[in-house]
């Protein structure tokens, strides 16, 4: 592909190598539950199985809103947030903004879980905004999987910076593989079966990889910014444009009122906002955010879905006072820049939620060609050093972590199942059923001595996680996929489906497995058969 | 071979990744702000892997590992000088 001197080949095959060695297994498991958190929303609503119908936003929000704002304290109408629970119900969080032990601004208030239908309320709870969106019980699963691949479960900034890292190093993987290959295109195509494990091996390494080529790339460019920025990108950025004056940083980026009115004024009507905005872009909002509720200066945001066949989602301003429309805010700023667009354009690129379910398909098989990717490297890397002892502990390891991560995952998904049946929280029971069984993984690799036994051994539980995880998912009480599709509900019947041909791939690989074990112990038979006749003969001999 | 004893790591490691990070900072002065007075802020920052990488496989590949620490330097110090300006009451 592209001629280098040999001298740079060399240096850049090396670099592709240690780098997918020092930082792969990290990669792969931000890859791998990556994979798994393009379908976070759907896991989601699979989780919670009975999802209200329809966009909670298009019930009377206004009537809600209006009698539950005298019942809070008046501190928490600074600013209201309006969107939906796991469940499918109004969910709106009266807030008010404060400076926490370590100096960082944080939401506190009141979260109200609504039924849009009958108003009554299911759920009051109080607590800063981290406390309340990360202890919802019917999101626990997703939310677990997707802390995973954001920040490795590690305390804030370090596990951010630390995927901001791996996303630099797939970034190298997927330029430098691209440089060393010669004839990339041509290689695209070929596929060497029935030849030998290590020209089979490098054949669907240099396939998947280079057709999951651009994939890898905006994969690694847009993780890295989401995880550089959020952890000290624009805090230094601000400091430095805005010579440290958070509040100068807020007005332009996000355009607040420069002070706060204490007139009193009647708030709005939000139902009439909301029908506005249809108007306007033919979407409902997905999320509303009131500022400064019953003031003269009271605001509403408006948050839309991006329309058919665009990109970026939308954003409405309105008076909450007159109701008047102010303007389409952009992303970023008040108004649009090519920075705003550029920002905007990365969440879609990375979650791979542009197209709804077909575009999250491709991101899901691309995401699942990148841990083949990753595996299959490694296996030409164990392959082209077998001769070396401590190699053959990096395989072991290799496949306990390929195969036992997956197992690992799939394990948290029947805690969450689970949970139900035994009356566990599950904030408590998916984080515990994924490290008990790493462990029993890792001892599996420990204490099985047969590479082939271990890796059917992780196959079969693979297996029986994937069949294990639907059924018990029906057994506790989940829907049936009529009764889920019949309430607009179509992630049960995605995500058991994804489980389902899972299975069958992982009982494929399983069958491969078994096969091999015994091709192996045959070849071991012949050779100790010829020894021994070899050994006959000497002795006849002698 | 030790590692940590290479110049070419130290060059394509941590002062590759400092370089980027002071590259960026800089940037949110120089770097025009539109419109919006946002680009400048934005845009280095969705920049920042692909300064990151450019910088990263130049010094990985430099035959000559003085003269790219010699452009790394340059660079360090404009963005310092254009930084240490901002601060102390420049533009």
């Amino acid at each position: 592909m592209i001629k280098l001197p040999q001298q740079e080949t060399k240096s850049l095959i090396a670099l592709h190598g240690w780098s997918a060695v020092l930082l792969g297994f990290l990669l792969y498991a931000v890859v791998a539950t990556g994979t798994v958190a393009v379908l976070s929303e759907e896991i989601e609503h699979w989780s919670v199985g009975h999802v209200r119908e329809g966009n909670p936003l298009t019930a009377d929000v206004n009537s809600i809103v209006g009698k539950l704002a005298p019942t809070v304290d008046p501190e928490f109408l600074e600013e209201v947030g309006i969107g939906h629970s796991a469940r499918g119900n109004l969910q709106l969080f009266f807030h008010t903004h404060r400076e926490n032990e370590s100096g960082q601004i944080e939401d506190y208030g009141v979260q109200f879980e609504i039924d849009p239908t009958t108003h009554a309320v299911l759920n009051e709870r109080l607590g800063t905004g981290l406390e309340l969106f990360r202890t919802d019980p019917y999101d626990a699963l997703g939310r677990f999987l997707v802390n995973i691949h954001t920040e490795l479960h590690m305390p804030r900034p370090w596990g951010l910076l630390l995927t901001g890292i791996l996303g630099l190093a797939m970034l190298v993987a997927a330029v430098s593989g691209f440089m060393m290959h010669r004839h990339l295109f041509k290689e695209m195509f070929v596929l060497r079966r029935k030849q030998s494990d290590v020209l089979e091996q490098r054949d669907v390494h240099t396939v998947a990889g280079t057709w999951g080529l651009p994939f890898a790339f905006i994969l690694a460019f847009t993780g890295s910014f989401f995880s550089f920025a959020g952890s000290f990108g624009f805090p230094a950025m601000a400091m430095v444009a805005f010579g440290g004056d958070q509040e100068a940083m807020i007005r332009t980026v996000i355009g607040v009122p420069e002070s706060k009115s204490e007139q009193q004024a009647d708030f709005t009507n939000i139902n009439l906002i909301i029908d506005d905005a249809y108007q306007r872009s033919g979407q409902n909002p997905e999320f509303a955010s009131i500022s400064h509720y019953g003031m003269d200066d009271a605001k509403i945001t408006l948050f839309l879905p991006p329309a058919e066949s665009k990109l970026a989602p939308k954003q409405y301003e309105y008076s909450g006072v007159s109701g008047d429309f102010i303007r389409e805010k952009a992303i970023v700023g008040t108004v649009p820049s090519l920075g705003a667009t550029a920002f905007a354009l990365i969440a879609p690129l990375h979650f791979g939620d542009f197209a709804g379910l077909l575009s999250k398909a491709v991101w899901v098989a691309l995401g699942f060609a990148s841990c083949y990717v990753i595996l299959t490297g490694f296996s030409l890397w164990i392959e082209r050093r077998r001769d070396s002892h401590r190699w053959h502990l990096f395989e072991r390891f290799t496949l306990v972590f390929g195969i036992g991560l997956p197992v690992a995952m799939l394990a948290s998904a029947v805690g969450y199942t689970l949970s139900s049946v035994v009356k566990i929280n599950p904030n408590l029971l998916v984080p515990w059923s994924f490290i008990i069984v790493s462990m029993l993984c890792i001892l599996g690799g420990i204490v099985v001595r047969n590479y082939h036994t271990l890796k059917i051994i992780l196959l079969g539980l693979c297996t029986i996680f994937c069949i294990l995880v639907p059924t018990l998912r029906i057994v506790s009480g989940g829907p049936l996929w009529v009764t889920a599709l019949q309430q607009q509900n179509i992630s049960v019947a995605v995500i058991d489906s994804v489980l389902i041909i899972s299975a069958i791939f992982s009982l494929q690989q399983l069958r491969r497995a078994l096969l091999k074990r015994k091709s192996v112990r045959s070849s071991d038979t012949e050779d100790a058969a010829h020894s021994k006749t070899d050994n006959f003969n000497t002795e006849s001999i002698a | 071979m030790n590692i940590l004893a290479s110049a070419r790591f130290w060059l394509t490691g941590p002062a590759t990744f400092l370089l980027a990070v002071i590259v960026m900072l800089g940037m949110a002065i120089w770097f025009p702000k539109g419109e919006a007075q946002v680009d400048n802020i934005v845009l280095p920052m969705v920049a920042f892997p692909l300064i990151w990488a450019i910088l990263f496989f130049y010094a990985y590949l430099e035959r000559n590992l003085k003269r790219a620490g010699w452009i790394f330097l340059a660079i360090t110090l404009l963005h310092m000088v254009i930084l240490l300006n901002h601060f102390l009451g420049g533009t």
